[in-house]
């Protein structure tokens, strides 16, 4: 019978089974979210689930919780993914900002957007801008531990977060001319 | 608080509905690759998986219900002996694991019992009451393991009295079946009376080892009455000896019998034989493909070494074969 890797968090102890039983869900999302393609996120997911595994002897819950300990994990995995794409993120940052819009029509443009225009919008950010995004909104992390994952306070998080909306409203903007 | 509740494209991402990596693939990958990292040199520093419960279940293909005749108590209680015997379980009876967790619906309770698995088969017994059986038709009952993996009942057997049902879903997949499995058993349909079908939801749950095989060296092939038999594995497990092989040549006398005034005996015997001349059960036959088949034959274990593998073909001379360590 294999054995487990289990390691001790005050009175919890987690195997790899049941890390990937917790997490798994959320890491495949936030993949999806942060990569260009369905292949790409799948070696996202299954990378950073299993550094995450392997340094499990080596977690210290007196350092950080499992939580922020394991988004970091996958933070610098998928980032270490995208810096591998063709950068596209400079062209991107340059657009949007430039033309005050009404709230209400581009809202309204926003809601009637399909799934795959939304998530275009998004996969054509940068990087970091992805990542945020992701994390936010496709992790279920709140704006505080987002900021604990990326090496940011919480309000430094909320203003990185709002920048990085605005620059997927642009996108969607740019792509309906 | 959320701060972006106000934001249209905010809240689209929260709830967008997208194709996303199947996270159970993706948790076995990682298991996968995780175990087969440790079990290359590691120091064992970690504690044992917490997932060893032995179920009792039973499988088997469809046969007519057996006489219920009680076992003696053991891990599992009593529970019908012909079933226990037609699986192979009887004199193994210390290999089954006992689960204990029941569901009712539409007025039928059904027990999950006791399980067994090993690289051959996983066996799954069932008790409900009122007395029914897990009907088969287009939704047979599923077995589904932690990591998602689901496995369809190949059969079972059962008997009218006791309610008593063996389920054989086959062996288990990895990882599940190296790190042991925790198991859902989902029935959809059961079947009281032996024709009424009763439609609900009976999901159990329990947790299985799976007992490791030997393998056993392979025997020569034999060519008999037209076919040319080669052995591919043999592996010995507590309860089975599994049998690989590939056949060619007149393959379709496999399913063929003898007309021998009713008796109906098969046209192609297949047994093993142990020392003291004792013929021990095939519990199962596969066969798949063509015009080259591949099969598994399946023997209850049992009986002094060395076994003898004897093919007898109707009307031609049998061959035989040891098979041993």
């Amino acid at each position: 019978m294999a054995t487990a890797q289990a390691i001790a968090l005050s009175s919890e102890r987690i195997t790899a089974e049941e890390l990937c039983a917790r997490y798994a869900a959320k890491v495949s999302r936030f993949a999806a979210l942060t990569a260009s393609s369905r292949d790409e996120a799948e070696d996202i997911a299954q990378d950073a689930l299993l550094k995450a595994v392997r340094a499990l002897d080596r977690y210290d819950p007196s350092r950080a919780s499992l939580d922020g300990w394991l988004w970091r994990i996958v933070a610098n995995t998928a980032r270490d993914a995208t810096r591998r794409e063709r950068v596209r993120a400079a062209v991107v940052e340059r657009l949007g900002l430039d033309h005050p819009r009404s709230a209400s029509v581009e809202d309204e443009a926003i809601a009637h957007l399909s799934t795959a225009e939304v998530l275009s919008a998004v996969r054509r950010l940068g990087p970091r801008d992805r990542e945020l995004l992701a994390l936010r909104f496709g992790s279920g992390l709140d704006t505080a531990e987002v900021g604990e994952v990326m090496g940011l306070s919480a309000e430094t998080a909320r203003r990185a977060i709002g920048r990085a909306l605005e620059r997927a409203r642009a996108t969607v903007e740019r792509s309906r001319r | 608080m959320n701060e972006f509740s106000h934001d249209i494209l905010a809240r689209r991402l929260a709830t967008l509905e997208f194709e996303e990596p199947d996270p159970h693939v993706i948790s076995a990958r990682v298991l996968a690759r995780a175990s087969a990292r440790r079990t290359s040199g590691r120091p064992a520093a970690f504690a044992l998986a917490p997932v060893l419960l032995v179920g009792l279940t039973l499988s088997g293909t469809y046969f007519a219900p057996v006489f219920s005749q009680a076992l003696a108590d053991g891990p599992i209680g009593t529970f019908a002996g012909g079933l226990l015997r037609g699986s192979g379980l009887a004199s193994r009876t210390d290999r089954i694991t006992a689960m204990d967790d029941r569901v009712t619906a539409t007025g039928i309770t059904l027990e999950l019992v006791g399980g067994y698995a090993d690289g051959a088969r996983t066996l799954i017994l069932v008790r409900t009451v009122p007395a029914a059986y897990p009907a088969f038709g287009s939704t047979p009952p599923v077995l589904r393991d932690q990591f998602g993996q689901t496995y369809r009942a190949l059969g079972a057997g059962g008997t009218v009295e006791t309610g008593e049902t063996v389920l054989d879903f086959g062996p288990l997949r990895w990882p599940a079946s190296g790190v042991g499995a925790r198991l859902s058993l989902e029935i959809g349909h059961l079947l009281v009376g032996g024709t009424t079908e009763v439609s609900g939801e009976w999901t159990t749950h329990g947790t299985l080892a799976v007992d490791e095989g030997v393998d056993l060296a392979s025997p020569a092939a034999i060519d008999a009455g037209g076919l040319h038999f080669t052995f591919t594995r043999v592996r010995s497990y507590p309860t089975v000896v599994a049998v690989d092989f590939r056949v060619s040549g007149a393959t379709e006398l496999l399913a063929q019998r003898v007309s021998d005034a009713g008796k109906g005996a098969p046209f192609v015997d297949i047994a093993l034989i142990d020392a003291a001349g004792g013929r021990l059960a095939i519990l199962r036959g596969d066969l798949s493909g063509g015009p080259e088949m591949t099969g598994r034959w399946l023997f209850q274990t049992g009986g002094p070494a060395p076994h003898t593998l004897r093919i007898t073909v109707s009307g031609a001379q049998s061959v035989e074969r040891l098979i041993g360590p």
